[in-house]
């Protein structure tokens, strides 16, 4: 078989000729110039293979070591839950007025649609007395410990461009989204677990799938790991019945063994990512089963959260964020699915549905704050709220009709994030709306600006962290982004 | 030749000249000074203050003159500008006759009230030196005119450069009296600044504000705006309108307009009223120079709401939106919002320890590029995190600033190891062996900031230990011995600390009952929400 391999190509190269020969050079040189000009394919060298090993350093002393990123898909009403408007109340059932409408698009509102009143009752909560919802009483108890952003605004009032924005910098697919670059900028605090750890709950992926916890053109080392919370956490992670833990092992070294060959022959930085998932995965076989037990929580600490072993729930998702957390987990991504609150019918309702969402996350986030408080994990980790855009002051009216239940569209230009944890002052509020809530009038923070601050206490400049590719520099908040100095102490 | 003919050719009056001059110079001067002595408490007349308003104009004059005349000097050294020696008698002459007209017109501004102190004083006795200085050198050139002689040449030359180096200072001073001691020094590179701060009536630099929440509103952030915009004409050296603005006491008894400041009420506060009238307006303070920047105005306006007290920390009173952003901007950029301790300069960690003790099974990293601190911990790869990793990090135990030992086996008798790590900012014991015999050995640990204790035996005897670590932040008790009296009594002395107890075991069956009556409740409403019709 090599034999006639080898002639092949003995009879191939004597049927090139010297004009061949000249011809191929003059292309192929400039093919290589072409490549070198533009970057191609990044150097091997500067990139941090593994992730625990080699990660860069901060660029000033971080405030905190992890993150826990609880996002709302499909965008939750701000003004039912923080931003209180009185006014808008007295507007109610009123046709919006003209200037509100002129030159905006909605996703679903045409012509013109009514003015929909606050359909919760507010009051100042905590110490502080920052205005929360009569559908979150859980938060009020933990009003004190958050930094309030009230006037948000995004580029994109679709679900997925938007949550592509919120979690890549960028509304387009392919880049890397805020925990790879996270893992990216300072490796894992456990070597035995992924860096960067999903939790899905609400029975569905957010709309821009798992784009919004891919590593983009990072090293693959750096995507989001999606954990189950019912069943193998990771699919696959138990050994078959018939293996043991000795043969396992075998047959890793094994395939690492012919993955360095490989890589002495090619050179591909990839090969590397492999040869490290390889090793981690071996490890996660324990790990990863022992860190999603939540079984062996204490009964008052479920009743706290309100989860239940072996459910899948967002409840669940939180005492799993605090627990991988507590092990060093860098970045937990949670996405609920659920809070699209059009009115088009009762599950997508502000009277009805986002009742229910509202009691599903409202005790275990309360609970994860202060479990993480009492543990002095809060002071070394980031909680941050928040979904992809907000929700309009009007009455959602699909294509012109009235919808059947009370529902609001989406809306870019105002919504709420909040943040806990270390270096955010506690019981803060930053930015106001209009008093309608349809835009933000002062302190207003584009989804860039959030990123950054997030870097910022991570330890890094975001303008900094960067990352080469394909011959132009990368960063997460591209070029836009201004950390949010108010809201740090 | 300018002087007049009696004393340019001939004449006995030429050798008398510049005895008389210097003799008017210095009798007019102790007649002023013994005048106005007597005067002082008289009130002036408008003639007095139009003429001693002219002083600031005046002084201008000989500052050209002098120096000219030492330019002219100087440039005749050149062969091919030697010509220019003859014009240096002429400007000298105007610059000493100039020199005396400002001495005068100074002397009747003081008079007019309201200046005193060190920088007065000395700008007065520098200027009447100058004026002395520039009529002796004229005196000094006359003579050597007449009688040649190289002792004559060299007075003359030592009066002229003795002149020209009073001049600098008295007129140094004099801008310091107007525009404030900040006004030169604000901008200029800091090694000048420094050199600059010997001089009388210098600038102070303000000390850095690491921890805006803990600076005084007084002292940190009040008092450095009213040095620079408002003491210059209402403190020790001048008090325009009978007002000092340098105690909180001179500003509530006030000046001719009554009390500055009403304690908590700075809409009643003359001083807030005065500072934010429009530019332009007679009464505006300061008068002269730029406006007050609204945030600095915001200030005042603030502290005085705050009761105006000199003790009170930013952390303690509730800022305005637009107080908060001139603290931020005091606050510096909030990277370099970190633990004193990391500002100080530490070689780096040896690396043969350093590579010895990350075989070991330590985790260690920098605490930010370009930083020699380190945090440590053990690696999760590691299954009995110990003292013998701990040892491993002693040859470095300088550079580390946070360390956790979370759930190793360490215990009170290890704790002495943990002592030697005395840049520690941040220590995590939480469920180890410690117990209240241990808390001793943390008790040395000054720059600690963030303590976990949560899971350990300490009690409230362990806690008393630790009232001395002032630079403590956040504390945590979760699952310990210690009980909120022994947290009451640690907040009387360090009532910056926060202290989490969490959940207390009494607490955790109530929360039990509560989810579950709450969950009972969910039930009865989602059926109640089932039954309901659609609401249109």
């Amino acid at each position: 078989m090599i034999d006639l391999l080898q002639r092949a190509r003995f009879e191939e190269l004597q049927l090139s000729t010297r004009r061949h020969f000249l011809t191929q050079c003059a292309t192929g040189m400039g093919g290589m110039a072409l490549a070198s000009m533009y970057g191609c394919g990044s150097a091997p060298g500067d990139i941090p293979l593994v992730a625990a090993a080699n990660s860069l350093q901060p660029h000033f002393p971080a405030r905190v070591k992890h993150v826990i990123f609880l996002h709302m898909a499909g965008a939750p009403s701000q003004l039912e839950l923080y931003d209180y408007k009185p006014e808008l109340q007295k507007l109610n059932n009123q046709p919006c007025p003209d200037s509100l409408l002129e030159g905006k698009r909605f996703a679903f509102i045409r012509g013109v649609p009514k003015m929909l009143g606050p359909q919760a009752e507010f009051a100042p909560r905590g110490e502080s007395g920052l205005s929360v919802s009569n559908l979150l009483p859980h938060f009020h108890e933990v009003v004190d410990k958050v930094s309030i952003l009230k006037a948000m605004y995004t580029d994109q009032f679709n679900h997925a461009p938007a949550q592509l924005l919120m979690h890549t910098g960028a509304s387009i697919p392919g880049r890397p989204s805020l925990g790879s670059w996270v893992t990216y900028g300072l490796g894992s605090e456990n070597e035995n677990l992924p860096g960067f750890i999903v939790l899905l709950s609400g029975g569905k992926q957010p709309d821009a799938g798992r784009s919004v916890f891919g590593s983009g053109f990072l090293p693959s080392v750096f995507q989001g790991v999606q954990c189950r919370s019912g069943g193998d956490p990771v699919l696959y992670v138990g050994d078959p019945n018939i293996t043991d833990r000795e043969l396992r092992r075998q047959a890793i070294d094994a395939i690492n063994d012919i993955n360095e060959r490989q890589y002495q022959e090619v050179g591909d930085p990839e090969t590397l990512t492999r040869i490290a998932q390889y090793e981690m995965a071996f490890r996660m076989q324990v790990s990863v089963p022992e860190v999603m037990h939540i079984a062996d929580e204490p009964e008052w600490v479920h009743a706290m959260y309100g989860s239940q072993p072996g459910k899948a729930s967002f409840a669940n998702n939180c005492l799993l964020a605090r627990r991988l957390v507590e092990k060093g987990v860098r970045f937990v991504q949670l996405f609920d699915w659920g809070w699209d609150s059009h009115g088009t019918d009762k599950s997508t309702a502000l009277n009805f549905g986002l009742h229910d969402k509202c009691r599903e996350t409202d005790r275990p986030i309360a609970a994860l704050l202060r479990d993480l408080e009492q543990r002095g994990l809060l002071d070394e980790t980031l909680v941050v709220w928040g979904a992809e855009f907000g929700r309009t002051p009007m009455q959602e009216n699909r294509n012109g009709n009235e919808n059947p239940f009370l529902g609001r569209d989406h809306h870019a230009e105002a919504f709420t994030t909040w943040l806990a944890g270390g270096g955010v002052k506690r019981g803060f509020s930053h930015g106001e709306t209009d008093e309608i809530g349809y835009a933000g009038i002062s302190g207003r923070t584009h989804v860039h600006d959030l990123q950054a601050t997030i870097l910022h206490l991570l330890g890094f400049d975001h303008e900094k962290l960067i990352h080469h590719f394909q011959g132009r520099p990368f960063r997460l908040t591209d070029v836009s982004g201004k950390v949010i100095k108010s809201i740090l102490t | 030749m300018i002087l007049p003919p009696s004393f340019q050719r001939g004449g006995k009056g030429r050798r008398y000249l510049p005895a008389l001059v210097v003799a008017l110079v210095l009798v007019a001067m102790v007649f002023l000074a013994s005048a106005l002595a007597a005067g002082a408490d008289s009130t002036p007349s408008r003639f007095q203050h139009f003429v001693g308003r002219l002083h600031p104009l005046a002084v201008h004059l000989p500052i050209g003159f002098l120096i000219l005349a030492v330019m002219l000097e100087g440039a005749a050294l050149w062969r091919p500008l030697r010509p220019l020696r003859h014009a240096v008698p002429f400007v000298l002459v105007l610059g000493a006759l100039s020199a005396v007209m400002a001495v005068l017109a100074g002397y009747l501004l003081a008079a007019t009230g309201g200046y005193g102190g060190p920088t007065v004083l000395w700008h007065k006795r520098l200027g009447i030196s100058v004026a002395v200085a520039a009529t002796s050198a004229v005196a000094l050139w006359h003579s050597y005119r007449l009688r040649p002689s190289q002792s004559l040449r060299i007075a003359y030359t030592g009066s002229l450069l003795a002149c020209a180096g009073l001049l600098m200072a008295a007129g140094h001073l004099g801008g310091n009296l107007t525009h404030g001691p900040e006004f030169l020094t604000e901008y200029m590179p800091a090694p000048l600044q420094a050199a600059f701060r010997m001089l009388p009536g210098g600038a102070q630099a303000a000390p850095p504000l690491a921890r805006i929440d803990e600076a005084e509103i007084y002292r940190h952030l009040v008092q450095p705006v009213l040095q620079a915009r408002c003491i210059s004409c209402h403190g020790p050296d001048v008090q325009k309108g009978g007002l000092r603005l340098d105690s909180v006491k001179a500003m509530i008894k006030g000046g001719e307009s009554g009390p500055a400041l009403v304690r908590g009420r700075s809409a009643e506060s003359e001083m807030v009223r005065r500072i934010w009238l429009p530019e332009g307006h007679e009464e505006v303070m300061p008068p002269r120079g730029r406006k007050l920047t609204v945030l600095e105005a915001e200030l005042i306006r603030w502290w005085i709401d705050e009761g105006a007290s000199t003790k009170k920390t930013v952390g303690e009173a509730k800022p305005t939106p637009s107080v908060q952003v001139l603290l931020e901007q005091l606050a510096g950029p909030p990277e370099q919002r970190v633990a004193a301790v990391l500002r100080n300069r530490i070689g780096p960690a040896d690396s043969t320890a350093l590579a010895k003790a990350r075989a070991g099974g330590l985790a260690i990293r920098a605490i930010a590029a370009g930083s020699n601190f380190l945090r440590a911990r053990c690696a999760a790869t590691v299954k009995a995190c110990g003292v013998q990793h701990l040892r491993l990090l002693l040859p470095f135990a300088q550079q580390i600033a946070s360390l956790n030992l979370a759930d190793a086996a360490i215990g009170d008798a290890e704790l002495a190891e943990v002592a030697r790590f005395s840049n520690l900012i941040e220590l995590h014991l939480e469920r180890t062996q410690v117990t209240d015999a241990g808390m001793a050995r943390v008790r040395s640990l000054q720059n600690l900031e963030y303590l976990n204790l949560h899971g350990t035996k300490v009690g409230d005897a362990g806690l008393a230990q630790l009232n001395a670590l002032k630079n403590m932040r956040s504390l945590f008790l979760w699952q310990s011995a210690v009980t909120p009296r022994g947290v009451n009594q640690l907040h009387d002395r360090l009532p910056k600390l926060r202290v989490d107890l969490g959940i207390s075991p009494a607490k955790e069956d109530s929360i039990r009952a509560e989810a579950q009556a709450e969950s009972v409740q969910v039930a009865a409403a989602k059926k109640q929400i089932e039954a309901a019709k659609k609401p249109k």
